[in-house]
């Protein structure tokens, strides 16, 4: 079994059972779980210790009149869905893994990567932006082509990155399929992917929507200046 | 009047076996007693739930929609329960918990924009938030007594590390979120969840 070294702490994994973490984090910490037994685990324990608050909230009883009424309503919008609505059991458990695409991202791609629209910068460097609905962040797919490298780069915000395929390098260590990365505004580092294969990730970075503001564009000069003289 | 106390009573103490047989029933028979008496306990719990939610305008009309919704759900699903991965109250949360997160984004997206178009390949929250983990069999043997031990330290926990593991459980506030409305830095937020989460032995990490 592959060993994921890079695990997403207690705070994404608690907001991750919680469900209160945003949509496109949540997405990465999903793609995780697919490859870690362990944080699977960790995330039914905390769902059952979810359960356990959930069981004692005050219950918001009705009357019994009420409650039957509420009951017999349900039951015949049950008795009018079409039989399809049944869903089906899940097949999926059995396959291998590490085979495929975590479970979300298998939907959003159709099951092929080819079917997303994929954008080029140098030889060895493409990425996919991928639209889930999470205003606040960008999250894409992005690839390395073996033994290629994406250009030094200076992170421009809070960003996730989940290792899906192959695996790949920086300055610090070595990252392989499962592994959860977090990188804050700030760090540089330059990325190698591993000569023998392709190196598919997913990534999510917080940006938040005003940055796309004109007043932010028109101010941008003048962060990023002060940004730089600060750096010497 | 002693009646209903004495079936609510009764209904306090059910173990968490008797649950997941009603689910099973349900999902085997499609028996619409076990279903009614699932009702009469989630029903209100997942109403609750839906009042927890911080933004008080929404709570109303998402309450009953939630519950309908989770309910509808829990008939639909109960042929995929399956009791050795999780008790069915766990199953059951996860799933009001999706479909909070699914109505509140829904909300959020009709105040922006006013546009229904539904499309099929977009993500709904249960493709992101598995109903029950794929675990192997020997972990979830060792769960049941994790339940009652996690059960009775709860009420042990100090107020202010209770507290803030409610609001992010029940409230749906992330870490971040939840260090804004209570007026705390995220760091003492993390520490105290950690603290909270160490006491009841769940995810240590260094």
């Amino acid at each position: 079994m592959l060993m994921t070294k890079y695990h997403p702490d207690t705070r994404f994994i608690t907001d991750y059972a919680a469900g209160s973490l945003p949509f496109s984090q949540a997405l990465c910490v999903s793609a995780h779980l697919h490859y870690c037994d362990d944080c699977r685990h960790k995330v039914e324990q905390l769902s059952s210790l979810g359960s356990f608050m959930f069981d004692e909230l005050e219950a918001q009883q009705n009357d019994a009149d009420a409650m039957e009424q509420s009951f017999n309503e349900l039951m015949s919008r049950i008795d009018d869905l079409p039989e399809a609505r049944f869903v089906a059991k899940s097949q999926a458990a059995n396959d291998n893994r590490t085979q495929r695409l975590p479970s979300a991202l298998h939907k959003l791609t159709r099951g092929d990567l080819d079917s997303l629209q994929w954008h080029s910068i140098g030889k060895y460097f493409s990425y996919s932006d991928l639209d889930i609905g999470d205003k606040a962040r960008e999250t894409s797919l992005f690839s390395i082509k073996a033994g290629g490298n994406v250009p030094r780069h200076r992170h421009k915000g809070d960003e996730i990155t989940v290792v899906l395929k192959g695996s790949f390098s920086d300055q610090d260590d070595h990252y392989q399929a499962g592994d959860f990365i977090v990188r804050t505004r700030g760090e540089m580092h330059t990325p190698v992917a591993a000569q023998d294969e392709d190196c598919l990730c997913l990534s999510t970075l917080d940006a938040p929507i005003q940055m796309t503001n004109w007043f932010y564009r028109l101010l941008m000069p003048f962060i990023k200046a002060s940004a730089q003289s600060s750096r010497v | 009047m002693l009646r209903a106390m004495a079936i609510s009573d009764k209904d306090k103490q059910a173990s968490p076996k008797h649950w997941n047989d009603l689910v099973l029933a349900v999902a085997r028979k499609r028996d619409r007693q076990a279903f009614q008496a699932l009702f009469a306990h989630f029903a209100p719990l997942v109403k609750a739930y839906a009042y927890k939610v911080s933004d008080l305008a929404q709570a109303d009309s998402l309450a009953e929609e939630l519950m309908q919704e989770t309910m509808v759900k829990v008939w639909l699903k109960a042929h995929t329960y399956n009791p050795q991965k999780s008790a069915a109250s766990t199953w059951i949360f996860t799933i009001a918990r999706n479909t909070r997160i699914d109505l509140l984004r829904k909300n959020a997206k009709q105040w922006e924009s006013n546009n229904e178009d539904f499309d099929e390949n977009a993500l709904s929250a249960e493709d992101i938030w598995a109903d029950q983990q794929d675990n192997d069999v020997l972990e979830s043997v060792s769960e049941e007594h994790e339940q009652e031990r996690i059960l009775e330290m709860i009420n042990k926990l100090p107020e202010d590390q209770i507290t803030i593991v409610k609001t992010i459980f029940l409230e749906g506030l992330s870490h971040t979120e939840a260090s804004e409305q209570l007026g705390l830095p995220l760091g003492t937020v993390k520490s105290r969840v950690r603290l909270a989460l160490q006491k009841l032995k769940l995810t240590i990490d260094v």
